[in-house]
């Protein structure tokens, strides 16, 4: 042990004493809060300390943190949606609203990637469900069929309850669009958009004066468009190469609408049934085998390879396209820049008719649904009333331009000073007419659609293509592939 | 009178035992980290798909077990399961031959004495450093039938156009195109410039002597000397290829017309778009069983061909 000896101790504590001295007389400071700075944050715990001392008076900044005290029982419900889609910019405005509205709810909103058939987005909703952390209320389609397989696998709560309880009126919403919804005797969901899938014809206004060609309206029928689409087919420069293609039609998930107005369907009504080689369906893909290879007004798949169809329009290398509501975001987007004029001008009429009047369309509706995992269903509810009511359904059309599924926007003042197009009032009354007209969606019963899309995708592209004939034995094997996978199990 | 040992030797088979045992635990002790990696992530999740392939299972519900019913619909019902293993057995047999040779004919051309020999190496390696995603898309772009750069020369040179990716006959063969590009240039090469270093300068200086040309050295000693490359990068080669996916999924989506549906692309579709994670549970273990023993069955026939320097025929 180190023994200090008596000069070291006597060193060390004369220096401590004059530490101590010196320490004394320093003048004492008083801290005087000139400035405040209140940060209030989400946490629990409130803590503010203020130092005041004597004497000197410094000024000086301090920052006192008070945090919020929470109020008691405020539920957060989370709402998982696709990143991206245009009702994106309706979640935004309308959940800011939601939260105002009801102050001990806090809505969040939750984005995922969509992918084709929003295929990531629903797998992305099964890991969650699957971890035990699903979330309260989400989005869904009748189109992809995710709407009837959320409510088939329990993802989704049988709303009728909540309806009930709530004296909510369905009968505001476009009847096709609620009918749709019906799933086993009720509803799992609300519409919050609804449109006619590729119900539409859009086409270049101004070529079509350039060159003289009356413009369609929707009296016409199926003959009339490949009249239209021949006049409209050019080689310009004689290269043996078509500059410009009369028309473009939907060959993949809109190909149901294509053989109804030939009295034909894919399906049964229960989805249970293939038709591909029914009298009426072939006629249908026999008519559209000559648009490709006898009226040569379409282009190619090869030529599509990696473009849509609103590209080629709005490069000027096609001149109408089978196209719906969602088309007029697409095109502006292209065709618009943010100042000045557009490229061209465009309009919309229905699609043409067919046998008994039938145009090719189908009703498609965008669904928000209340989770089973949801422990607050009846304030999840409220949330997708507020995005389900007027003011989301023009919201939206000012968005993108596809209306909510109700009937009571069309005489808002604001639908029409939207600019979507040269005449908004015309094109949303037009819209409001053929969602009252649509015709029914079917799907498979064991809701295996992604898979039938597939199928009609990689099989009846052999004819688009070239390489198969339209032959009944072409069509009886689809028809085999089809109604086998109907058989398959419900997935 | 002699001294009773039996006591000492037992004692001592026992310190040596302990010793023994003692040493053992250590070593499993310091590769623990590993048996727990493996067992956590590859032998368990492998139980488990397994009985998963068993099962009928969409991830919301809990599997139900159905027997080899996913197997049994795999072999006679599934209408694209053999054609999708047809399609990936074309795509393997045409593009790791190809693939090798023409690795290793760039790994003997970069082995010459040239001026640049490290830019051309460099070249030739870094398509394979461009990620699968970025090559797909490139592709897809420069074959497009219509506006792609392969076609516009076509054109110009007055020769007919070809369809590439967009024709349900040249995709494949397109796809293979890509591939190469991708890997001759790559990891294979590498191998093959470092088992050229190996072959044995005495071999060839005395192949010069008896008067071989060019061919008879490469054919007579440097082949031979690579041959446990050759396999190796054969090996390797198939079992990747037979893994085709990233090129169909990215850049054709299976089409057109199923064309480019190769078998890896057919699981993880079952697996993450229709949600039948049984049956691609099902389908992996096939897949993983055929892999297996295709590989046996190259290990047993490379006795044939490929030699090893030092063993004794």
């Amino acid at each position: 042990m180190a023994i200090s000896s008596r000069r070291h101790f006597l060193r060390l504590a004369a220096t401590g004493a004059t530490g101590l001295a010196l320490a004394a007389c320093q003048p004492k400071v008083v801290e005087k809060v000139v400035k405040e700075t209140v940060v209030v944050t989400e946490k629990e715990v409130v803590k503010e300390t203020v130092v005041v001392k004597e004497a000197v008076e410094v000024e000086k900044e301090v920052t006192r943190v008070v945090e919020k005290e929470k109020a008691a029982d405020v539920i957060q419900i989370r709402y998982m949606a696709r990143i991206g889609q245009t009702e994106a910019l309706l979640y935004g405005q309308r959940l800011m609203e939601f939260n105002d509205l009801y102050p001990n709810v806090k809505a969040n909103l939750e984005q995922y990637p969509g992918g084709p058939f929003a295929s990531d987005y629903v797998a992305k909703l099964f890991a969650l469900q699957a971890a035990g952390d699903m979330g309260d209320a989400c989005w869904s389609a009748s189109h992809g069929a995710h709407y009837f397989f959320f409510a088939e696998r329990g993802l989704t709560t049988d709303h009728a309850p909540l309806i009930e309880a709530d004296s909510f009126d369905m009968g505001q919403f476009f009847q096709p669009a609620v009918d749709v919804m019906g799933y086993k005797g009720s509803y799992y969901g609300l519409p919050m958009k609804a449109h006619i899938s590729n119900g539409l014809l859009g086409y270049n206004r101004d070529l079509l004066e350039e060159k003289g060609i009356a413009e369609p309206t929707g009296d016409w029928t199926m003959d009339d468009w490949i009249i239209l689409a021949s006049q409209l087919t050019e080689d310009a420069d004689g290269d043996g190469k078509t500059d410009t293609w009369g028309t473009n039609v939907s060959t993949g998930s809109g190909l149901m609408d294509i053989v109804l107005p030939f009295g034909g369907n894919l399906l049964n009504e229960e989805g249970t049934e293939a038709q591909i080689n029914s009298a009426e369906v072939k006629e249908g893909l026999r008519w559209l085998y000559d648009v490709y290879f006898q009226h040569k007004v379409v282009p190619s798949p090869e030529a599509m390879q990696g473009i849509n169809s609103y590209q080629l329009m709005a490069s000027g290398k096609l001149a109408t396209l089978q196209t719906g509501f969602y088309s007029v975001g697409n095109l502006n987007a292209l065709i618009k820049p943010e100042k000045g004029e557009a490229r061209f001008r465009y309009w919309m009429v229905p699609m043409p008719y067919g046998v008994n009047s039938v145009r090719p369309n189908h009703i498609v509706v965008d669904c928000v649904s209340v989770t089973s995992a949801s422990e607050h269903k009846q304030e999840t509810f409220d949330l997708l009333k507020t995005f389900t009511d007027k003011e989301a359904g023009i919201q939206l059309a000012m968005g993108d331009g596809v209306p909510g599924a109700r009937l009571d926007l069309y005489d808002d003042p604001r639908m029409n000073g939207s600019h979507h197009t040269e005449n908004d009032t015309e094109m949303f009354a037009l819209w409001q007419q053929m969602l009252k007209e649509c015709n029914a969606f079917r799907y498979p019963q064991n809701l295996r659609n992604i898979e039938l899309y597939n199928i009609y995708s990689q099989e009846l592209d052999k004819l688009w293509r070239g390489e198969e004939d339209p032959t009944d034995a072409f069509f009886d094997r689809i028809n085999v592939l089809v109604q086998k996978l109907l058989e398959r199990p419900t997935v | 009178m002699g001294v009773d040992l039996s006591g000492v030797a037992a004692v001592s088979t026992r310190r040596g035992q302990s010793r023994t045992r003692r040493a053992s635990f250590k070593g499993y002790l310091f590769i623990s980290p590993w048996i727990i990696g493996f067992l956590l992530f590859v032998a368990i999740p492998m139980a488990v798909s397994f009985w998963l392939s068993l099962s009928r299972y969409n991830i919301m519900q809990p599997p139900e077990y159905i027997g080899i019913e996913n197997y049994r619909y795999a072999f006679q019902d599934d209408p694209q399961f053999w054609p999708s293993v047809l399609r990936t057995l074309y795509f393997t047999v045409v593009s790791v031959p190809l693939g090798v040779i023409g690795s290793l004919l760039l790994a003997v051309l970069m082995n010459r004495d040239m001026r640049g020999k490290a830019a051309f190496r460099t070249f030739f390696f870094l398509p394979t450093l461009t990620p699968i995603i970025a090559t797909a898309l490139l592709w897809s772009w420069l074959l497009h039938p219509e506006v792609g750069l392969f076609n516009y020369v076509l054109f110009r040179l007055g020769l007919p156009t070809i369809g590439w990716l967009a024709n349900a006959k040249t995709s494949v063969p397109s796809l293979i195109m890509i591939s190469l590009w991708g890997s001759i240039g790559g990891n294979r090469m590498i191998i093959f410039l470092a088992g050229l270093q190996g072959v044995p300068v005495e071999l060839l200086e005395a192949a010069d002597l008896d008067g071989a040309n060019r061919w008879d050295k490469f054919w007579n000693v440097t082949v031979p000397t690579l041959s446990p490359v050759i396999f190796f990068n054969l090996v390797l080669g198939f079992i990747g290829s037979f893994q085709v996916f990233a090129l169909s999924y990215v850049g054709t989506d299976g089409g057109p017309s199923w064309s480019t549906w190769f078998y890896m692309l057919h699981v993880v579709k079952q697996a993450l778009t229709y949600f039948e994670m049984g049956y691609a549970s099902a389908l992996a273990w096939i897949f993983f069983v055929f892999i297996l023993l295709f590989t046996i069955l190259q290990v047993r026939l490379s006795s044939l061909w490929v030699f090893y320097a030092g063993e004794r025929s």
